[in-house]
């Protein structure tokens, strides 16, 4: 019992250490990575951008051809974003591109989306409150209840009573009918919260990939098929209710395709960016009433696209890579892998374990030597062989407990 | 004989036993007055919101209860054996050594597991009438792992107690204090979802440890 104890220990010990040294290493190591923060620009017809030096105190303002602004100028070549600064200098211009601007238009049309891989990956309770979105009233209130999908059906809950309500749900249910919903929902979007102008419900696709429109109007429901491409297969929906009232949502396909579905026609359509996977890249998006200023980031690079805001091709775009996240460093050659349990770019708890390094193998070798060494006049035990074969294969991780065990 | 050992460990943490009771029992009542009051004031629909929109399930003061539980048994009923080297004496019993730790452990972790199931029973009665089971399911898989992190607790403390030498003491409790970290990394709801009953396993697993500990007391190693 205590000799396979004692393996287990051993094996407790090293994995231990996978996670914690390196964990250690990364935080000694950590360096503050910044891209400069870019716009594209209406009035240069180019990315505007503004870089911060390593003290963060000196701000340069230019564009990609070089050139360089004050930061009363940077205001003026991105009028739609800096407006409130221009409408106080008094130096905002009556029109753009020959569209007359005011700064209630601006801030009307303006929107900013973002999306983030741990609001994604993450566990929620299937519950969605479904708010009136005819309110006579000015501000939204919280429903009383919430919905359930279930495999067959739609099922309204009261929270206050905790009970089905019936009614409501068999209302609902005829509707879906109705409409053909074909169950379970697939993938549903929506914003359930009162902290927003107004409400555009939910978006949700059926088990045959069909897209739907779930609204509550004075009470009644409200379920509109959207009809999209057959061979579109949506993978994931983002209710947007911005402003301009412009869009219902954005949605990406399985293969990474980013769409807009356009209020209050309902048609999709693709936006010429490069492929977005929302699981694992972040996105941001500066829009205003002529261009979005598209932002995705993955692991290394920050690729920036200009996209017209009428057509939703791409104008211009440029990219930022960033050396030092894709530079391997030290690490990969103390370390032969990395445990480690939480990510960014989730809400779950699970081991992971990043590449092994081959380039470790060298230590691993001169650490295999020193074990050798040092227990050279100790008998030679099947333990003893385990151990040896694992520092030459996880190294330092398996080194440091083979010492500390020896007694 | 069995009897009489767990007659013997019985004695040593029946204090214990009503302390840790009294301690849980009070958090999970102060967990359950906040979610009682939120209730009264703002009504059920507010605590729905709450639970849906945010990781809060209001029984994040009771996150290191388990845990502190725990190591208390541990060391209440493990010290005892080590002062004077009593251990010797149990070991000398007419039992195979590793039947009697097996017992001493199994004492413990059952009495743990019987607190621990009890105020899970108590919570999951009291969020019965006003949750959705979809909610209760999200409190109680974001508690697990604080429970299951009072199993650890146990394990670790006893490792490290039951060790003779300081030195390698030090190890286990430092090896201990890393892995019921991780039981504490994330604190988002449900974060622990995929793998909690590997976690459970492997804890429960990990409480023979102790086994190693008392083989190297038994060796006379100093």
């Amino acid at each position: 019992m205590s000799k396979t104890y004692k393996i287990i220990y051993y094996i407790l010990l090293t994995a231990i250490l996978a996670w914690l040294l390196p964990w250690l290493y990364n935080l000694a190591t950590l360096k503050r990575e910044r891209t400069p923060f870019a716009l594209y620009s209406e009035i240069i017809g180019d990315f505007a951008m503004i870089n911060v030096n390593q003290n963060e105190k000196d701000l340069r303002y230019t564009d990609r051809k070089g050139n360089f602004y004050t930061e009363m100028q940077f205001d003026s070549i991105l009028p739609m974003f800096y407006y409130r600064q221009l409408v106080t200098d008094n130096r905002l211009p009556d029109t753009v591109q020959g569209v007359p601007i005011t700064a209630p238009k601006i801030r009307r049309e303006n929107f900013i989306f973002r999306s983030r891989p741990a609001d994604i990956n993450v566990h929620n309770p299937k519950l969605y409150p479904l708010l009136e979105s005819r309110s006579k009233r000015v501000d939204l209130t919280m429903p009383d209840d919430v919905f359930r999908l279930t495999k067959n059906g739609i099922e309204f809950i009261d929270m206050e009573s905790n009970r089905v309500n019936r009614e409501k749900s068999a209302l609902f249910q005829f509707v879906f009918r109705q409409k053909k919903v074909a169950f379970p929902i697939q993938t549903i979007a929506g914003n359930p919260t009162n902290r927003k102008e107004y409400d555009e419900g939910y978006l949700f696709t059926d088990n045959e990939g069909k897209l739907f429109h779930l609204k509550r109007m004075q009470g009644r429901p409200f379920l509109r098929p959207i009809p999209i491409d057959a061979e579109i297969d949506i993978a994931q929906i983002w209710v947007t209710e911005f402003s301009n009232r412009k869009y219902f949502g954005f949605l990406t396909d399985v293969n990474n395709n980013f769409y807009a579905l356009t209020a209050p026609d309902y048609k999709l359509i693709k936006v010429e960016i490069p492929p977005f996977n929302p699981k694992k890249e972040n996105m941001t998006i500066f829009g205003n009433m002529f261009t979005w200023t598209v932002v995705q980031t993955d692991k290394t690079d920050e690729i920036l696209t200009a996209i017209d805001a009428k057509t939703f091709t791409a104008i211009d775009s440029m990219a930022f890579s960033s050396p030092e996240k894709d530079k391997t460093g030290l690490a990969s050659y103390l370390f032969p892998l990395q445990l480690s349990f939480t990510s960014t770019k989730d809400k779950f708890f699970y081991p992971r374990l990043k590449e092994f390094s081959y380039r470790a193998l060298a230590l691993n070798l001169v650490l295999l030597v020193v074990y050798i060494v040092l227990f050279r006049k100790t008998k030679f035990t099947a333990t003893k062989l385990i151990k040896a074969l694992a520092i030459a294969v996880l190294g330092v991780f398996a080194f440091i407990p083979a010492l500390l065990m020896r007694g | 004989m069995i009897k009489a050992i767990l007659y013997k460990e019985w004695i040593k943490t029946r204090y214990l036993f009503l302390l840790a009771a009294v301690i849980l029992a009070a958090f999970t009542a102060y967990c359950q007055l906040r979610i009682g009051k939120v209730v009264s004031l703002r009504g059920a629909a507010h605590l729905w919101e709450i639970l849906l929109s945010r990781d809060n399930t209001f029984y994040e003061p009771m996150r290191y209860v388990p845990l502190f539980s725990g190591v208390l048994l541990a060391l209440f009923q493990l010290v005892p054996e080590m002062q004077q080297n009593r251990l010797k004496l149990c070991l000398h019993l007419p039992l195979p050594q590793n039947k009697i730790i097996g017992i001493m452990l199994g004492f413990g972790v059952s009495l743990l597991l019987a607190l621990f199931v009890v105020t899970y029973l108590i919570i999951f009665l009291y969020l019965n009438p006003i949750l959705a089971p979809e909610l209760i399911c999200r409190v109680m898989l974001t508690m697990l792992p604080w429970y299951v992190a009072g199993i650890a607790g146990y394990a670790f403390v006893a490792f490290a107690v039951l060790e003779p030498t300081w030195r390698r003491r030090l190890l286990n409790v430092l090896a201990g204090a890393a892995f019921i970290q991780i039981f504490y990394l994330s604190s988002y709801a449900e974060a622990y979802n995929q793998v909690i009953v590997w976690l459970l396993i492997i804890t429960l697993a990990l409480v023979g440890l102790s086994f190693l500990s008392v083989s190297r007391f038994k060796d006379g190693v100093q």
